[in-house]
C-alpha cells in the first residue's frame, strides 16, 4: 500500500506544557482519515507540524516517501490544506485571492482554472465579490477551492465545518464526499463531528493528551467494540431477564417504557434474537449501532483510567 | 517559482489596502499646504532667515525659487514620512498573522526566507515609492510655482549658495541617501513584524525606537557620545549633506555604511527568528 503521510513519534513542548508527546500514524493513498481528538489532545499541533507551521522538538514527518525537513517547499506543493479556518484577505474578490495563492504555486495555474475550481465549490458567480462579504460557509468552501488549486495528492481539513450552519455542513461534507469520490484525493480530516468522520472517513487515528491512543480502519476499529442495540418488544422485562441471566449484560437501560437499549457484541445478535423467539416474545423492532462517539468516548475514558 | 511573482502578490497586498493611500493622500495633502504657504507670505519666512545677512550681504534674484521651496518640503516632511512608512511595512507580516492568512501563506510552496525577502522587497519598493512621490511633488510643484534659480541653504556653518546647474545630482544624491533612511525604518518595521500577532505594536514599536535613538541622539550627555555615530536615526538626516559645501563625501559615506548596516543587523534578526517561528495562530 503506497503511505502519502507517515508520522512517528511526534513531540512537541511550548514551554513547560507538552503538546504532542508520542504522536504515530500513516496515512495511504486514497485515504479519507479520520483525525480524532477531545479538545487539547494535540490534533492541530500535530496538523501544524505536519505542514511544516509547527517545528517538532522531536520524531519524524515523511509525506509522499520524502521528508518534511529537508524537502518542505516540494511536499508543500502536493498539499492543499484548511488549518482551522479559511482566512482570507478580506479586501480583495474570491477570485483575486485565489490568483495569489495560484501565483505562488508550482505549476502554472491559468484563469479558467481558477474559474473551473470556484464552479466546483459553487462561487463561480460570487469570484468579483470581496471576500468580507462572504459567510462563514462561502469562505469554508473558498478555502476548499483554494486547497484544490494545484491539483494537490493530499488534502488536509482542519475542523472544516467548525462553525457552520447545518446547511453549511452538509454542503462541505458534500464537497468533501466530492473530493473523494470524483478526484480520488487522499484526505486527512480533523473533526468535531464524529457522525461527520464516521460517514466520510475509511481509517481514522484517536489521539488524546498528545499521544496516539489507537489508528486503523473505521469499521474494523468498530467492529471490535460493543454494537449498541436498541429493541422494542412486547415484554422488555423477560428481555432484560434474559440479557442478565444468559447473556451476562448488566449495563441495560430503558430509553421509554418500549425501548431498552444495552451493548452486545455484533456475533451475538443473532442468537439473541433466536432466543427471544423461542421465547415467544414479541420483537417489533431491533436496531443495532456501531457508533463512533461511542468508540470515541470509551477509548478517551479508558484513556483517562 | 519565479521570486518576481511573489513581490508582485506583495504589490497587490499592499496596493489593495486602504491605509497604502494614507500615506500619499498626506504627503499630498502637506505638501500643498506648504507649497501655498510660502506662496502666500513666503518672502516674510525668506526675511527671517536672510535678516541676519542683510548687513553684509545682497541678496538678488529669485531667492524663493522652486529648488528652495523644495528643500524646505523635504526639511520639514522627511520627519514624519517614518511613521507613514512604518504604517505599512509594520503590517507586512503581523497583519498576515492577526488576519489569519500567515498561516495559509506558509504552507504555499515556497520557503519562509522567499516570502520573507518578498515582503522586504514590497516595503523596499512602498517607501520608494513615497520618496519619489514626496520628489516629484516638491520640486515639481516647487518649480512649477516658483521658477528655479540658485539654491540658498542655511546650516550650521553658515549660507551655502549652490548654483543651480549644480542642484540637481544633489536632488537626485539627497532623495537616494533619504530612501535608505527611510528603508531603515521599514526594515526595522519588518523586524519587528515578525515577532507580532497584531498589526498594532511593530508600527508603535519602531515609532518608540525612532523616538527613543533620538532622543538619546540629542541629550548632551557624555554617556552616549560612543553610541551616538552608531544609531541609525543619527543619518536620517544625512540627506542635507548634499547641500553642503565642501561636499561632504566621508561623511556621507559613514552614513550610507551605518544605515546599511543597520539594514544587515535588521534582515539577520528577522531571518534567524521567523524561520523558527513557530505559527500557533
Amino acid at each position: 500500500m503506497n503511505t502519502v503521510v507517515s508520522v512517528s513519534h511526534l513531540q512537541k513542548k511550548f514551554g513547560s506544557f507538552q503538546a504532542l508527546r508520542d504522536v504515530n500514524f500513516q496515512v495511504h493513498a486514497g485515504d479519507v482519515f479520520g483525525f480524532l481528538g477531545p479538545n487539547g489532545a494535540g490534533k492541530s499541533t500535530a496538523m501544524r507540524c505536519m505542514l511544516g507551521l509547527i517545528h517538532a522538538d522531536a520524531g519524524e514527518i515523511r509525506l509522499f516517501d520524502q521528508s518534511l525537513a529537508s524537502q518542505k517547499v516540494d511536499i508543500l506543493g502536493r498539499i492543499g490544506n484548511i488549518i482551522e479556518k479559511p482566512d482570507f484577505y478580506k479586501y480583495l474578490s474570491a477570485e483575486a485571492n485565489l490568483k495569489i495563492f495560484a501565483r505562488m504555486a508550482n505549476q502554472s495555474i491559468n484563469t479558467t482554472t481558477i474559474h473551473e475550481i470556484l464552479d466546483f465549490v459553487g462561487l463561480l458567480e460570487r469570484r468579483k465579490d470581496k471576500v468580507k462579504g462572504f459567510s462563514h460557509g462561502m469562505r469554508q468552501r473558498l478555502g476548499i477551492a483554494q486547497t484544490l488549486l494545484a491539483d494537490p495528492d493530499l488534502i488536509v481539513l482542519d475542523e472544516p465545518t467548525t462553525g457552520l450552519d447545518p446547511q453549511g455542513i452538509i454542503d462541505v461534507r458534500n464537497l468533501i464526499l466530492r473530493l473523494k469520490e470524483e478526484k480520488g484525493k487522499t484526505i486527512i480530516l480533523s473533526s468535531h463531528q464524529l457522525q461527520e468522520v464516521e460517514m466520510i472517513a475509511n481509517r481514522m487515528v484517536i489521539i488524546n493528551q498528545g499521544h496516539t491512543v489507537i489508528e486503523g480502519e473505521v469499521a474494523s476499529l468498530l467492529n471490535a467494540h460493543d454494537c449498541t442495540v436498541k429493541m422494542s418488544t412486547d415484554n422488555n422485562a423477560k428481555v432484560q431477564h434474559l440479557l442478565q441471566t444468559r447473556f451476562d449484560v448488566s449495563n441495560i437501560q430503558q430509553e421509554n417504557n418500549e425501548v431498552i437499549v444495552f451493548p452486545m457484541k455484533k456475533e451475538k445478535i443473532p442468537l439473541f434474537i433466536e432466543v427471544c423467539v423461542k421465547e415467544s416474545i414479541g420483537i417489533f423492532e431491533v436496531e443495532s449501532k456501531k457508533q463512533l462517539e461511542n468508540y470515541f468516548i470509551q477509548m478517551i475514558q479508558n484513556e483517562s483510567i | 517559482m519565479n521570486p518576481f511573482k511573489n513581490v508582485y502578490n506583495e504589490w497587490v497586498k499592499i496596493a489593495a489596502k486602504p491605509r497604502s493611500y494614507l500615506g500619499v493622500g498626506a504627503i499630498t495633502v502637506l505638501v500643498a499646504v506648504i507649497v501655498f504657504a510660502l506662496k502666500a507670505d513666503g518672502m516674510s519666512f525668506i526675511s527671517f532667515v536672510t535678516a541676519s545677512f542683510e548687513q553684509t550681504l545682497t541678496f538678488g534674484g529669485n531667492v524663493l525659487n522652486g529648488n528652495l521651496v523644495a528643500f524646505i518640503v523635504l526639511q520639514m516632511l522627511v520627519i514624519h514620512v517614518p511613521l507613514l512608512v512604518a504604517l505599512i511595512t509594520g503590517d507586512l507580516i503581523s497583519g498576515e498573522s492577526a488576519m489569519g492568512t500567515l498561516r495559509l501563506l506558509l504552507t504555499q510552496p515556497i520557503s519562509r526566507h522567499q516570502v520573507l525577502a518578498s515582503k522586504y522587497m514590497a516595503g523596499a519598493m512602498y517607501t520608494a515609492f513615497i520618496v519619489v512621490w514626496l520628489g516629484i511633488l516638491a520640486i515639481g510643484l516647487g518649480r512649477g510655482m516658483f521658477g528655479t534659480g540658485d539654491l540658498m541653504v542655511l546650516n550650521s556653518d553658515g549660507l551655502v549658495i549652490i548654483p543651480e546647474s549644480d542642484i540637481t545630482w544633489r536632488y537626485v544624491g539627497a532623495f537616494t541617501v533619504a530612501f535608505l533612511a527611510l528603508n531603515t525604518v521599514a526594515t526595522l518595521s519588518i523586524a519587528l513584524s515578525c515577532f507580532s500577532d497584531n498589526s498594532v505594536g511593530p508600527i508603535v514599536a519602531t515609532m518608540s525606537v525612532i523616538i527613543l535613538f533620538t532622543i538619546i541622539g540629542t541629550l548632551d550627555v557624555s554617556i552616549f557620545d560612543s553610541i551616538r555615530p552608531f544609531l541609525f536615526t543619527t543619518h536620517m538626516a544625512s540627506w542635507r549633506s548634499f547641500f553642503e559645501d565642501p561636499f561632504p563625501i566621508n561623511e556621507i559615506r559613514n552614513s550610507v555604511w551605518v544605515l546599511m548596516f543597520h539594514h544587515v543587523i535588521f534582515w539577520a534578526i528577522s531571518f534567524f527568528y521567523f524561520n523558527r517561528k513557530d505559527i500557533t495562530t
